[in-house]
Formats: structure tokens, C-alpha cells, sequence
């Protein structure tokens, strides 16, 4: 195979996995704030 | 009553600087990214596969700087027992995982087309294989560990003791000379190389940082959110008693 294949795959492969990694963190993150803003006083959960 | 934030613990507020720095982190990533890849010319040896320098090596080294911060926040964990150097120690570790687990993934993808196989039990690999289990064992041990304290201890052992291998990893390539070859330095380093690799292993770290701080941030929002939950529970127990 091409040297080219192997290259695209290593970058294509770190860009994916840091870019989903940081994709599910922010996620995380967006639950986790909203979960904090619904018990504060007037949040709307009892 | 309702238990609120504000009878336990101040809600945890988002550092400003955190999403700004995030934006900052990925854009230098970027540009460190397409500078480098444009920059190179092809190596005498490898050709064009020298591009996979500029994502392995950085990783690499991310890859020993977070087992790093597990071992001082879990020695501080260990000193002070504040919560917040567990909760840093455990990000580091979620995030070194994954720095890990890239350069295993980057350095078999490389060694394919230059070594003709895609994994062989050289000591740099195995070290780094054993350091991707240590830390996989890490949060498997944080995630079956049900009481906070116990688990914040024996994570901070492991913590430590992990961090052992870090070393061995890195003197592995010295020690015993095989397939993986020794640490290029400047002086071995063609100057647009240098530069490429110094771009990127600032944008590595950036991202690194950012990565820890966000995972930090939410779990002590999470650790909050927990706390306050318990102490409405304890509440109503109360009345209900």
C-alpha cells in the first residue's frame, strides 16, 4: 500500500479520536451544568 | 426546605478562561498540524511517512506528562486528602489514557510500512502496552470502588506505583536496544523537523491541558450535584421519621 495510506490512517485516526474524545467531554460537560442549574433554588427540580 | 448549593458546597463555576483556552488549544492544533505536514520535506530513510512524527512523538510525550500529574496530584491526595487532587489525578488518567492508547495505535500504523509488521514485543512497545493496562486498571479500580475515601486511596497507590513504568518506558529504548529506535535530539533533527515537532508538541500540550481541566471541571460538578442529592435524601429521612 501506499505510503500515503498509512499516513492519512495515523492522522485520520488521532484527529477522529481527539476530536470525538473532546466532543463527549463537552457533552459531558453541557448535562453535567444543566444538571447543577435544575437543583439550584428555582432550577425547576424539586 | 430545599438543600441548595449554597448549604453545602458553592456551585462549581465554569473557569472563564476554560472554553476560550479549548478554542485557542484546538485552532494552535490546527495550524501546528497543517504547518507541519506542509513544511516537511520527504526523510532520506522513510519518505513521506516521517509525517507520522509530528502526531506520534507529541503523543508519546503527552502520554508520559499525564501519568505525571497522576503521580503529584495522587502524592498530594495522599499528603492533604483534599478531594480535588483525586479529582485531578483521575482526569489526568482518563485523558492519559487516551494519549496512550494513540501512540500504541500511531506507532503500530508506522511500524507496518518501516519495520514490515504491525506490532512486535520490543521493550519500548510492551512498556507502553503495560503502561496503557496500568492506568486501564486505574479507572477500572475507580469505577468497581464504591466508597469515595477507599477508592481516592487505593487509586492514589496505584497512582504512584504506575508511575514507575514511566521511566522504564523511556530509558526502554536505551536499555535494551532493539527494533524501536533510540530519542532523536535537535542536533539529529533536520531544522523543519525541529520546528514541526516543537509546534506540535505545544499544541499536544494545550490540548492536554484543556482536556484535564474540562474532565476536572465536570467531575466536580458531578461531585456537587451528588452531594447535594444525598443531603436532600438525608433530609427527608428525617421527616419521615
Amino acid at each position: 500500500m501506499s505510503e500515503w495510506y498509512y499516513i492519512w490512517l495515523a492522522l485520520g485516526i488521532t484527529w477522529a479520536v481527539l476530536g470525538g474524545f473532546m466532543l463527549m467531554l463537552n457533552r459531558r460537560r453541557i448535562t453535567a451544568e444543566r444538571a447543577v442549574r435544575e437543583l439550584e433554588p428555582g432550577g425547576g427540580a424539586s | 426546605m430545599d438543600t441548595s448549593y449554597s448549604d453545602i458546597a458553592a456551585v462549581p463555576q465554569r473557569p472563564r478562561w476554560l472554553l476560550p483556552f479549548g478554542i485557542f488549544a484546538t485552532l494552535f492544533l490546527i495550524a501546528s498540524q497543517a504547518a507541519a505536514l506542509l513544511m516537511s520535506a520527504p526523510d532520506r530513510d522513510m519518505g513521506h511517512l516521517q509525517k507520522i512524527l509530528y502526531v506520534h512523538v507529541p503523543s508519546a510525550w503527552m502520554s508520559m506528562i499525564a501519568p505525571a500529574i497522576v503521580f503529584v496530584a495522587s502524592v498530594l491526595y495522599l499528603w492533604k486528602r483534599q478531594a480535588k487532587h483525586d479529582m485531578v489525578a483521575a482526569a489526568a488518567a482518563q485523558v492519559g489514557i487516551v494519549f496512550i492508547g494513540l501512540t500504541l495505535i500511531q506507532g503500530s500504523i508506522w511500524a507496518r510500512p518501516t519495520w514490515g509488521i504491525w506490532w512486535t514485543w520490543d521493550p519500548r512497545l510492551t512498556t507502553t502496552a503495560i503502561l496503557f493496562l496500568i492506568y486501564a486498571g486505574y479507572l477500572a479500580l475507580r469505577a468497581f470502588a464504591e466508597d469515595e475515601d477507599q477508592r481516592a486511596r487505593w487509586s492514589a497507590a496505584v497512582g504512584i506505583m504506575g508511575f514507575l513504568n514511566v521511566p522504564i518506558v523511556y530509558m526502554s529504548v536505551r536499555w535494551w536496544r532493539t527494533i524501536h529506535q533510540v530519542q532523536s535530539t535537535p542536533d539529529t533533527m533536520d531544522a523543519t523537523y525541529k520546528l514541526g515537532l516543537r509546534l506540535n508538541a505545544f499544541a499536544f500540550l494545550f490540548i492536554l491541558i484543556f482536556l484535564i481541566a474540562l474532565r476536572y471541571y465536570i467531575a466536580r460538578l458531578e461531585r456537587a450535584r451528588t452531594a447535594v442529592l444525598e443531603e436532600r435524601t438525608l433530609a427527608g429521612d428525617k421527616i419521615h421519621v
